[in-house]
Parts: structure tokens; C-alpha cells; sequence
């Protein structure tokens, strides 16, 4: 499992510069779909046909990161964030632009907020920064990976793990009259608006959202919520969407009728691609399927792998279901 | 207005927070009967069709949110007491000892926790217990507890509906359901006079939690202009006249960026000509209401807010006024004559 997370966490795509998540995820795909395509705002759709109901998955391939603003004139790179950072997280992190120039990110104190942040690239005046790097350029946090027995641990599992979950549900895809949409969307970190465009676009029956969400089982973790190990974590609702009671009680019939493990998950901070689609056009039933991870939004979130398994399963036997 | 009441008080005997409207049973059983066509969208809202049997008519949509705001269920703990959290529209301070509806598969009645003032150690400056730190207890040992309840089973408020002096009624919910009592009235009512456009009343889903429902219903019906009904702030010990309307004193006539100039000038116009009160609300950025997403919908749709007068907005003793109901119910009609129709 590691070495294909692997390859989808190691490509840079910082929301805005996602194309070549989407390009691997392509290469790999292509053979498995009827048809697929780039919309126009950078999301990946693959199609498999046929005659029922019509349902959504999504992935979202953009990652958190940084976008540079300004280079002062020793050289010190001034940074926005892309997306749901907390500067504290990430100090002293290396980073990677997304022309490889790398640099390491600098959070002066348990106070600051990004605008206090800097990147350093080695450079010690302006001209020489901007002679390796581009104001506008993104970039993206460094960290390895690695797994034992139980758990992945490695930077961007948000949302590359949903991205190899909808890669391993086309490839296990069980017998389905429902006409299925992988979407990779792009931009959900910075407000949903691949999932926006491409909810509308398609109008399917029932979109689901493949997305991580938060492990409340850290001894400092005081709400309650999702545990790591749980199972499958469908969601109920989050800040972003009501999720059809038909999805969910669908979700956990297949879940229950096929013995996989899940948990029922709210989700009080943080939204998922289904809130833009909820709200985009038609009225579409929405649902999600997740793997509760801990710390999510640093380099190091971790999942627990029969939590992936399980999604995997979840999700081919609601298709299953949905066709009969 | 004692059928209005009642309409009131059947739509607020139940429960449907944002996101689970279809529990609000009474609705399409007062609906139906007046209604050419009715049905749930995929959004969740209730669409109720009113024909006018011209071909190619138009389209006027009239609005009501039917949710309310809720709470949601995150565990039940080793005690059998249930853990929640917000989902859409309460304020933490009106927790504690509130009476409650768990929407489980069978419904149970709880109260929210709360400190006798014998132990209470917090001293004069009595903190606000936020919702993480507060429980339900619905009576039930740990066992019993986690198999009626699951994760994510929604949560209402709980009161019933009462009539107090004046005309004035206490209850729950009466955002919005107020707006919905005056939409059954005016569907019930459209006997009287011709439309020559279709109507469209759409009782819709999600607006305390993002407004999901009226942007489907937007989308769908593609409406020439809407006309959309919600409460408003109504002058109370906290509320002074500057940010609120009087109880009593008619509906809200809103005048807004968003809002259509035309559409209003017809609300104040059919006030006028009928002799009923109203009073306007200025608002100068959103409204906050299903008129800011229905207004940008598809390439623009005019739009024109009604809104009823309400004290203590999201708690369990909301209070409005019979008299603006009533008053609202006449607004419309005759906004319905002045945009879409004539006598019969």
C-alpha cells in the first residue's frame, strides 16, 4: 500500500498547480474507464458506463502548501498560505517549489501568523532569490514516509489516501449498472470549487466525497469524534454538508450486510467537496466515505491501513447495492 | 386567524433540523390538497405547484425555509449520557436545562445538563458552558443509550406551542415556520384569484445550515422573480428599535442591494392600497436569508423579502405575533394580484 501512496504524496500540487497528480492518476486509470477527461478548471474525470443511477466519487488532488508573495531584499521569500495552515505545524519544514528550488520554511514564534512567516532559499539578496524562484510560484512541504504493521504516516495523506482509495475502487470495480464518475478534483483546499464546477457539470444522482477527516483518539484531543482503527468513517454531516439520510443509511446497510467495519462520523471543523456540490445546482444526495487521520494538515497525518482497506470495500459494496 | 394558528402549531409540534426536513410530516399533509402537483426535490425541499393553465406561463417562486436549527449527536459515553455539538444556529448560553428532541430512529425526549446553584463554584462571573463540556440525558443506562442512539442523530429544541395575551404566541421554531403557516394559508387561498403565472411554493431545506435547499430550488424552477418569507429581530429587552422591528407592528418589507427596487415598490404598493401595515427593514449587506442565494441564481432572478417580526431568534421560546401573519398572508395575496394575476 505505502509504495502506491507513495508516488501520489511525492508529486507537488499545491491547489492551482495539481496537474501533475492528475497526469499520473491518468496514466494509471485510462485503461480501467470507458472514457476520461480534463475538465476546464483542472479536474480528472474517468467514466465508467451504464444504464442506472448516476454517482459521483471524489478525490481531491491538491494539497496544502505555500505561494510566494514577495522576496525582501536579503533574499528571504514572503509566503501566503494555500489552503488550511497553522504556521506552527510546519516550522522549520523544508519545502520544494514546484520548479524544485527548495528552501526551508521559517515560523519565528508560538504566535505568528503565516504573514510573519519566511521561506529561506540560500540566497542573500533579492536578485539571487528571483533568480531561482517566481513571485507566485508555489510550494510545497517535504516530509518521508513510512509505514509499520498498523499505520501510514506521511505528508499530503489529504487527500492523496482518497485519490488511491477511488484508484483501487476502479480496479476492483464489482458488477454495477450505476454509471460511475471518478472525479479528482482540483482546488478543493482553497473553497471546493473543482468539485463546484464539476458537480454541476455532471449532475449525477448521489455524489460521495473520498476525503480524510479528523481522529478524535490523541491524549490531547478533547472533542469526541472518529478513532483511528474505527473502520470506514461515513460521514453524517460536517461544516460544509447535511449528507442524505438515503446515503447514509445506504453507506451503512452495505457496510453492515458485508461485514466491514465503519464508524458514523461528525464532523464539527472542516468541509469536504459535497458542500459545493450540495450547493452548485440541482439538489444532488450527498454522502461521504472517509479514513479518520491523525494529525491531519501537518506532514506527518497518519491512517491506519484496515481503515483504508475497509473504505476500499465500503465503497464497492454500496455500488453493489445501488444497482440492485 | 385561528386556522393560521393551527397550521403554526401543527408545523411546529414536529421536528426537522437542517438537512432532515422530510421528518416535517405535517407539511405535505396541508400542502397537498391545495396544490397541483407536490413533491420532495433532491435537496430536500417541498415543492408545491400551483398552476394557472396558461402554456409558456411564467414563473413566480415563493419561499419558506422548513428546517430549524439542531444540534447533533457525537457519542454517547460509558453513563449513557449523549455528547453533541452544534450543527446549525444555537448559541451555547441557552444550553443548559433546555428540554430536547433526539431524532434517533425512535425519538426520545432529554435535557440538556446543567449545575444546581448549590454547587455551582463559578462565582459571580458564571461562565458560559460551552456545548463540548455540556450532556444529554435522555434517561437511559450506557447499554440501552448506545443502541437507541447513534453518532450523528440530529437534535431539536423542544417546547410547545403556546398563545399568550395579545395574540402573541411562545413556541419553537417559529423561524421559519412562521414563514411556512403563511405560505399553507396563501396556497389555500389562491382559489379567490386568477394567477397568470405558475406558482411555485417551495418549502425549502437547509437554510440555517447553507442554504442548499433554496439554490437547488432556484436552479430547478427557473423563476421569472421569487418572493422570499422569513423572521426578522423583533424589538426585546436586548433588541433595541434601531436594530429591530415591533411585534405586532406588520411584516418587514426589505430593502436591500440584492433585493429588487420594482419587487419591493409592489410590496409596499399592495400594503398600501389594502390598508395594511408594514413596516421596512434596511439591510445593508446580506440579508441573511434564502433571498442572497436565490438573487444570484442561474443568470439573476429579482427578488423581494418578506419578513415577520420574531423575538428571541433560535431558542426555544421564540415569540411572534399572530396580527403580522395574518397581516402577511393579505401582503401576499395581494402581491401575487399586482405581479401575476387578477381577480377571478
Amino acid at each position: 500500500m505505502l509504495e502506491q501512496i507513495k508516488r501520489l504524496v511525492e508529486i507537488n500540487g499545491v491547489s492551482g498547480g495539481e496537474k501533475k497528480v492528475a497526469e499520473y492518476i491518468e496514466g494509471v486509470i485510462t485503461p480501467l474507464a470507458d472514457k476520461v477527461y480534463t475538465d476546464v478548471m483542472g479536474s480528472l474525470v474517468a467514466v465508467k458506463r451504464g444504464g442506472g443511477k448516476r454517482v459521483m466519487l471524489m478525490a481531491h488532488t491538491d494539497e496544502i502548501g505555500l505561494v510566494c508573495t514577495y522576496v525582501d531584499e536579503k533574499g528571504f521569500v514572503r509566503v501566503a498560505a494555500v489552503g488550511g495552515i497553522k504556521p506552527q505545524d510546519f516550522a522549520n519544514c523544508h519545502i520544494t517549489f514546484e520548479n524544485g528550488v527548495r528552501g526551508v520554511f521559517v515560523c519565528p514564534d508560538k504566535d505568528s501568523k503565516t504573514d510573519d512567516c519566511y521561506v529561506d532559499v540560500g540566497q542573500s539578496d533579492r536578485e539571487g532569490t528571483l533568480g531561482k524562484i517566481d513571485i507566485g510560484m508555489t510550494a510545497r512541504f517535504d516530509a518521508d514516509s513510512f509505514e509499520n504493521e498498523n499505520v501510514i504516516v506521511s505528508k499530503a495523506l489529504d487527500d492523496r489516501l482518497g485519490c488511491y482509495i477511488l484508484m483501487e475502487v476502479m480496479k476492483n470495480l464489482p458488477e454495477t449498472d450505476c454509471e460511475v464518475y471518478f472525479v479528482f478534483t482540483c482546488q478543493e483546499e482553497v473553497g471546493l470549487r473543482g468539485a463546484r464546477v464539476a458537480g454541476f457539470d455532471i449532475s449525477p444522482d448521489i455524489a460521495i466525497a473520498v476525503d480524510v477527516t479528523a481522529a478524535a483518539d490523541t491524549p490531547d484531543c478533547k472533542t469526541h469524534g472518529c478513532k483511528m482503527g474505527g473502520g470506514a468513517a461515513i460521514k453524517v454531516r460536517d461544516s460544509s454538508a447535511v449528507c442524505a439520510k438515503s446515503v447514509v443509511d445506504g453507506l451503512v446497510n452495505a457496510a453492515e450486510n458485508a461485514g466491514i467495519p465503519y464508524q458514523r462520523d461528525v464532523l464539527t471543523a472542516g468541509g469536504t467537496d459535497i458542500g459545493a456540490v450540495q450547493t452548485g445546482g440541482r439538489g444532488v444526495l450527498c454522502g461521504g466515505v472517509s479514513v479518520a487521520v491523525r494529525n491531519v494538515h501537518t506532514c506527518a497525518e497518519t491512517a491506519y491501513k484496515n481503515d483504508v482497506r475497509a473504505a476500499i470495500e465500503l465503497i464497492c459494496a454500496y455500488l453493489e447495492q445501488c444497482a440492485e | 386567524m385561528t386556522e393560521l394558528k393551527n397550521y403554526l402549531f401543527e408545523l411546529c409540534s414536529e421536528s426537522a433540523p437542517s438537512g432532515r426536513e422530510e421528518l416535517l410530516c405535517s407539511l405535505e399533509r396541508l400542502v397537498r390538497p391545495y396544490a397541483d402537483e407536490c413533491y420532495r426535490d433532491g435537496a430536500g425541499n417541498l415543492i408545491a405547484v400551483k398552476k394557472c393553465g396558461v402554456p409558456g406561463a411564467g414563473r413566480l417562486l415563493l419561499d419558506a425555509h422548513a428546517d430549524e436549527v439542531g444540534l447533533v449527536v457525537t457519542d454517547v459515553d460509558e453513563r449513557g449520557f449523549i455528547h453533541f455539538a452544534n450543527h446549525a444556529g444555537i448559541d451555547d448560553k441557552i444550553l443548559p436545562a433546555s428540554t430536547v428532541t433526539v431524532l434517533s430512529s425512535h425519538t426520545l425526549i432529554g435535557v440538556v445538563s446543567s449545575i444546581p446553584p448549590h454547587l455551582d463554584k463559578g462565582g459571580k462571573e458564571k461562565k458560559v458552558i460551552k456545548a463540548k463540556d455540556l450532556v444529554i440525558d435522555v434517561g437511559l443506562d450506557a447499554d440501552s443509550a448506545r443502541k437507541a442512539v447513534k453518532v450523528g442523530d440530529f437534535i431539536a429544541l423542544r417546547s410547545s406551542c403556546t398563545e399568550l395575551r395579545n395574540g402573541l404566541v411562545l413556541g419553537k421554531s417559529f423561524d421559519n415556520r412562521a414563514g411556512c403557516a403563511v405560505l399553507v394559508k396563501v396556497l389555500s387561498l389562491l382559489g379567490s384569484i386568477r394567477p397568470r403565472r405558475d406558482l411555485y411554493f417551495c418549502f425549502s431545506a437547509s437554510e440555517e445550515f447553507n442554504g442548499a435547499g433554496a439554490s437547488s430550488a432556484a436552479f430547478l424552477t427557473e423563476p421569472d422573480e421569487a418572493l422570499v418569507l422569513d423572521t426578522t429581530f423583533a424589538v426585546s429587552p436586548y433588541t433595541p428599535a434601531s436594530r429591530g422591528k415591533k411585534l405586532g407592528g406588520g411584516c418587514a418589507i426589505g430593502i436591500s442591494p440584492i433585493l429588487n427596487t420594482h419587487m419591493t415598490e409592489s410590496l409596499i404598493g399592495a400594503a398600501r392600497s389594502r390598508g395594511l401595515p408594514y413596516q421596512t427593514e434596511v439591510i445593508a449587506g446580506r440579508t441573511g436569508t434564502n433571498a442572497d442565494n436565490i438573487a444570484r441564481s442561474r443568470a439573476g432572478v429579482p427578488t423581494a423579502l418578506i419578513s415577520l417580526p420574531l423575538r428571541y431568534m433560535h431558542s426555544a421560546g421564540e415569540i411572534v405575533s399572530l396580527s403580522d401573519l395574518e397581516t402577511a398572508v393579505l401582503l401576499v395575496m395581494g402581491f401575487i394580484e399586482y405581479r401575476a394575476g387578477g381577480k377571478r
